[in-house]
């Protein structure tokens, strides 16, 4: 009796720390690694732009919260509240892409200047006046933008 | 003579630095912060948009609900799929006015901003006493107020109940340049 009773009270408690181990897990997980995930869309500003002013319900539901790639070019470097910010636009288009840099990008962002054409990966969270994208890196120097 | 003269160039720059028009940022900041026993929440976004049209004093914010960062990934994703449902309703609006922007005076006063906010889908009227700051073409405000969630329909599960606040601090610091 006594056995059974122990058995079943070590069952519990190896089910309970089984579960806390999961929960603080979960707790503690870490935010995306933007640097090392793959993108999940390829594009470029003008595209997604367009997509956005076409339809933005649409164009969220396909980029919203996913990892996007895109090549454009500079319009404008900043620095906001010790993140690099560099926004992208395309050539038909006044509106562009904002793309907050993640900090350990900071030195690699301010090296380009307005009219480099550039990838950059990082997750969309929707429209406002301009596309933005947050906890982006810059992926390499391109010269081909379509 | 001479200080007649001063005086009124200083005027004359005063009246001129300050261009009537409207005013725009694209990387306005607004946090917002709960506090219980059991843990602080904060959370920042960098990437607020704001017009002032410094003629009536309207001003109108806007912001995307999934550009708050949050210091944990969990509470970010709770946030978005479970409270806000960001997929639903991905942004928040503010439209209202500063009272008696048309009588400031100096550079820098505190002044009441009143409106409409507009957060997972319902709509709840607002004011708060802000620190306004009016430089040569720029208009800065900042500021903080509370709210309550249960105004806005947003649905806390009875198991995080006592790790969010029933009212939360929104602060906020607007950098308005011209807009041409």
């Amino acid at each position: 009796m006594k056995n059974k009773t122990f058995k079943i009270i070590s069952i519990v408690g190896i089910v309970l720390i089984f579960l806390l181990g999961y929960a603080l897990k979960q707790y503690n997980k870490p935010h995306i690694d933007i640097k090392n995930a793959e993108a999940s869309i390829y594009t470029s500003v003008h595209e997604i732009v367009d997509e956005f002013q076409q339809d933005e319900f649409l164009a969220n539901k396909k980029y919203t919260d996913n990892i996007i790639q895109l090549k454009g070019t500079i319009f404008e470097i900043s620095i906001n509240e010790g993140y690099s910010v560099i926004t992208l636009k395309s050539k038909n288009n006044s509106f562009g892409v904002i793309c907050n840099m993640l900090p350990e990008n900071n030195l690699d962002a301010i090296k380009h200047k307005k009219g480099d054409v550039i990838e950059i990966r990082g997750v969309c969270t929707g429209y406002l006046l301009d596309l933005i994208m947050v906890k982006c890196v810059l992926i390499n120097n391109s010269n081909n933008l379509k | 003579m001479i200080k007649n003269t001063i005086l009124i160039i200083t005027l004359l720059f005063s009246i001129c630095a300050f261009s009537q028009g409207k005013y725009l940022t694209k990387d306005g900041y607004i946090s917002f912060f709960s506090h219980s026993l059991v843990e602080d929440i904060k959370a920042n976004n960098y990437q607020v948009v704001s017009i002032i049209d410094s003629e009536t004093g309207e001003i109108a914010i806007q912001l995307l609900m999934k550009s708050f960062m949050f210091k944990k990934a969990l509470m970010q994703e709770h946030f978005n799929e479970s409270y806000i449902e960001s997929h639903k309703y991905p942004k928040a609006i503010f439209k209202g006015f500063i009272l008696n922007f048309n009588e400031f005076e100096g550079e820098n006063s505190n002044l009441e901003i009143k409106g409409i906010l507009s957060i997972h889908g319902k709509e709840k009227e607002v004011s708060t006493i802000a620190n306004v700051v009016i430089l040569e073409n720029e208009i800065n405000l900042s500021g903080h107020f509370m709210v309550e969630v249960a105004d806005f329909d947003i649905k806390i599960p009875m198991v995080v109940r006592n790790n969010i606040a029933k009212i939360i601090k929104i602060s906020f610091e607007l950098n308005h340049k011209p807009y041409n």
